[in-house]
């Protein structure tokens, strides 16, 4: 298995970095557009709140897969043409900014009512307080389920290898075409996505226990 | 000349079909410690929250501190009103029963947030005056702690001390001493009992009557949505009272 593993380590490099990329930029631009979707949930505008209803509703129920299928062969027909990495890179934003949008929802509406009522009665205005007082509170409460959103984001990151994305997954299936060694190869990039994760999982724990040390 | 800090006419408000402000009339004197007491469910916490409009009122109209703000019929306020609304706030300061310190600053970021993101002070002068205030209220050597880390009493001193920031014009305390062990409510007291001494017009609703009967000016006595009784303190705790106050007085 070592000698399969260095001939496939130039390749495994780049494919973890295409991996690590894909999920963490995915990552940041998901979680921007899922704080916007909450913003738009809890605002007191009908209109808002029934397109973001209706986006969590369309994005967290259908198949990643099938996002990730419609964007990259279905958009062509109407003149929109994305390359393989931009492709699985709006897939996963747009499918990862739903759940997070939920995350931030439920992180913003446990914070308790009286922090708002505070803030009002020394005439914060509704985005101050959101700023300075109400957000900084929910990202505590919503740390460890925006934790596991990344790692289950992460492993997402394989169904890019469906529309050629040179990413773990995918180079982990040619390199097996090629030597048939499937069984090693899997279990090589099994192995890497568990030590990417693991990595996570420690710097969430280090961080939550950072951030919230004050308020416990 | 008008020296009324605050002023409401004809302020009512209903939760669903319940009345809880029915048709509420009060003036307070710049100057004036005013104690609101009455029975749970009389409609003194809901009276409180309406005057900086925490709880919209129906209807009826509010002058906080030379600000007016009339309740539109359809509930819904205009741009003018929403501003009125504002800057009422900024001239008033409100105590919550729960403390409701912001978790995530020290005690001293506590009392300069709305000097810092209201009234955009610079924050060297925030600091110098935060110091001071939580000097004012005995917790000088807790500025760097968070609220995690205070006693009920502490907490709610540094409370005081975020509504002083803002150098309001009237405080309203809601039931500020409710949540705490009897043992710290004098802490709590004794800073109101200071700042009454300063001048401050304070409105507050509470149970404790010793506080009532040794800083008070005047008592209204709430019951069912209604002002029953609104006199001077000693009046309050005569004998001759009236019955319904005499009961109420037996009672705690």
């Amino acid at each position: 298995m070592w000698d399969l593993f260095l001939r496939a380590l130039p390749l495994l490099e780049k494919a973890i970095l295409m991996t690590l990329g894909l999920g963490l930029s995915a990552f940041v631009l998901g979680s921007c557009l899922g704080m916007l979707i909450a913003l738009m949930r809890i605002s007191s505008v009908k209109t808002l709140k029934v397109i973001a209803f209706a986006y969590v509703s369309i994005f967290r129920g259908t198949p990643l897969l099938v996002q990730v299928l419609l964007i990259y062969f279905g958009l062509p027909h109407y003149g929109i043409t994305m390359s393989p990495v931009p492709s699985a890179l709006l897939a996963l934003t747009l499918f990862s900014a739903a759940y997070l949008s939920e995350t931030f929802r439920s992180g913003i509406s446990s914070v308790d009512a009286g922090q708002w009522e505070a803030a009002t009665s020394m005439s914060m205005g509704y985005w101050t307080c959101l700023k300075r007082i109400i957000i900084p509170q929910a990202l505590r409460i919503a740390l460890p389920t925006m934790g596991s959103r990344l790692i289950a984001l992460i492993k997402d990151t394989s169904l890019a290898s469906t529309i050629t994305v040179m990413e773990l997954t995918r180079v982990a299936e040619q390199i097996g075409a090629s030597t048939f060694r499937y069984m090693e190869m899997f279990l090589m990039v099994g192995a890497m996505y568990w030590v990417i994760n693991q990595i996570l999982t420690i710097l969430q724990t280090w961080l939550e226990g950072r951030w919230t040390r004050h308020m416990r | 000349m008008n020296t009324s800090t605050v002023r409401v006419t004809g302020l009512s408000k209903s939760f669903g079909s319940l009345a809880v402000l029915k048709h509420i009339d009060l003036d307070i004197q710049a100057g004036q410690v005013v104690v609101i007491l009455g029975p749970s469910g009389s409609g003194k916490t809901t009276l409180l929250r309406t005057l900086n409009l925490l709880e919209k009122p129906d209807s009826g109209v509010l002058e906080v501190c030379g600000h007016r703000v009339e309740i539109p019929a359809n509930g819904r306020f205009d741009r003018a009103s929403r501003q009125q609304v504002a800057l009422l706030r900024q001239k008033t300061a409100m105590v919550f029963q729960s403390f409701n310190l912001f978790p995530h600053m020290t005690a001293l970021e506590n009392v300069i947030e709305g000097l810092i993101s209201v009234k955009k002070v610079p924050r060297a002068q925030a600091l110098e005056k935060g110091r001071h205030l939580l000097a004012q209220v005995g917790l000088a050597e807790k500025a760097d702690t968070y609220p995690a880390k205070l006693s009920g009493g502490q907490k709610q001193r540094v409370a005081i001390a975020r509504g002083l920031s803002m150098d309001p014009q009237v405080i309203f305390f809601d039931e500020p001493t409710s949540a705490l062990d009897p043992e710290l409510r004098d802490e709590v007291l004794g800073v109101m009992r200071d700042l009454a001494k300063t001048g401050m017009t304070m409105l507050v609703v509470t149970h404790e009557l010793r506080f009532a009967r040794e800083a008070a000016d005047r008592i209204v006595f709430m019951e069912h949505g209604v002002v029953v009784k609104d006199c001077q303190t000693e009046a309050f705790f005569a004998e001759d009272s009236g019955e319904r106050i005499q009961q109420f007085l037996r009672r705690y």
